[in-house]
């Protein structure tokens, strides 16, 4: 400890010693005592600590309490954003296999159904839903001829 | 690093606990909302940065590492930076300018004020007023950093590694901001106070 660095130490944290860097206090005390220049030089901060001393804060502990209760609040509702931003496309995810699941091997063709994919092959949705039952109502008739031009 | 008595709390904050979450801000929103109050002087954005201060703690509390840094200066240095960006705002920047050209003390100093109202003696109590309005004047005429290094040690006793680690400087630079920030302090209140 020299007195450039005391007066540094002094000039930064002030005259309390309690502020002080607390590795080289007991130094910084030691030498504050060697000589009548190191013991002027806290004097010269103790006014400005006294004025800092003044900078009170207004009781702020209702408002902190309010803060506290907003902040868990936000929280909470993060959560509970995220909770439902990764269950929910796992969700669908699942409905959606068991739909496709069982589109896949659960309908199983009835036997008219067999013989009119044999007769009229599933080309596409239009021939599903209107011409097999046309074919279908137009059989008995087709029949009738034939056993028509035999008789 | 870590201290004794969070250390505990710290890990199921980790893992995601809400109650070890409250009683985290029950234990250190009082000492960040006196930091932030100091160097904005203005209630309702203190209050929103202190509240912006721990959701930040939340979303990116994998970041922190308790073995490397304490949580107090982990949310300190957090709350620094908010405050960084709200000095940097542009309503902020011409509310800055107006306060230190016009002289004006701010709300803090109101209620300053208002607090040493209707005490036993008005006198000394309206003199302290005037000298706290004078404190609190000057440390807002100062440079943001200056402000933080000295609200940082002299108010929320900080050492001075963590202090330095809250303003990402060197120790020796932290002093030099301490340094000017007092001697400016003492010019600005003997001008004040003449």
């Amino acid at each position: 400890m020299n007195l450039e660095r005391f007066t540094l130490i002094v000039e930064s944290y002030g005259a309390d010693p309690q502020q002080w860097p607390e590795d080289e206090r007991v130094e910084a005390l030691a030498f504050s005592r060697t000589s009548t220049e190191a013991m002027s030089i806290p004097d010269q901060e103790i006014e400005l600590d006294q004025y800092l001393a003044l900078f009170e804060l207004p009781d702020s502990k209702p408002l902190v309490r309010r803060i506290v209760q907003q902040i868990v609040q936000q929280i909470v509702q993060q959560i509970a954003q995220q909770i439902v931003q990764q269950i929910v496309p796992r969700i669908a995810q699942r409905i959606a296999q068991r739909t496709e699941k069982s589109i896949l091997f659960e309908r199983k063709p009835g036997r008219m159904e067999q013989f009119l994919n044999w007769v009229l092959p599933d080309f596409d949705d239009l021939a599903h839903t209107v011409w097999r039952p046309a074919l279908a109502v137009c059989m008995p008739l087709l029949l009738g001829v034939v056993i028509g031009l035999h008789a | 690093m870590v201290e004794e008595d969070d250390s505990q709390i710290i890990k199921q904050v980790l893992a995601g606990s809400e109650s070890a979450l409250r009683q985290l801000l029950d234990q250190h929103t009082q000492r960040i909302f006196s930091y932030v109050r100091r160097m904005t002087s203005n209630s309702t954005e203190t209050e929103d940065i202190v509240q912006e201060t721990f959701i930040r703690f939340w979303v990116s509390r994998d970041r922190f590492d308790p073995d490397r840094v304490k949580l107090t200066t982990w949310l300190h240095r957090i709350a620094h930076n908010l405050c960084i960006d709200y000095f940097r705002s542009p309503q902020q920047k011409e509310k800055q300018v107006a306060v230190q050209s016009e002289g004006q003390g701010g709300q803090l100093t109101q209620e300053s004020k208002e607090d040493k109202e209707g005490k036993e003696n008005p006198d000394t109590d309206y003199e302290l007023g005037i000298r706290a309005a004078a404190v609190h004047k000057a440390l807002m005429g100062l440079r943001e950093r200056q402000r933080s290094a000295i609200v940082l040690c002299h108010y929320q006793n900080f050492s001075q590694q963590d202090a330095a680690h809250i303003l990402d400087l060197s120790v020796d630079a932290l002093e030099s901001l301490l340094r000017r920030g007092r001697s400016k302090l003492k010019q600005r209140l003997a001008e004040e106070l003449k």
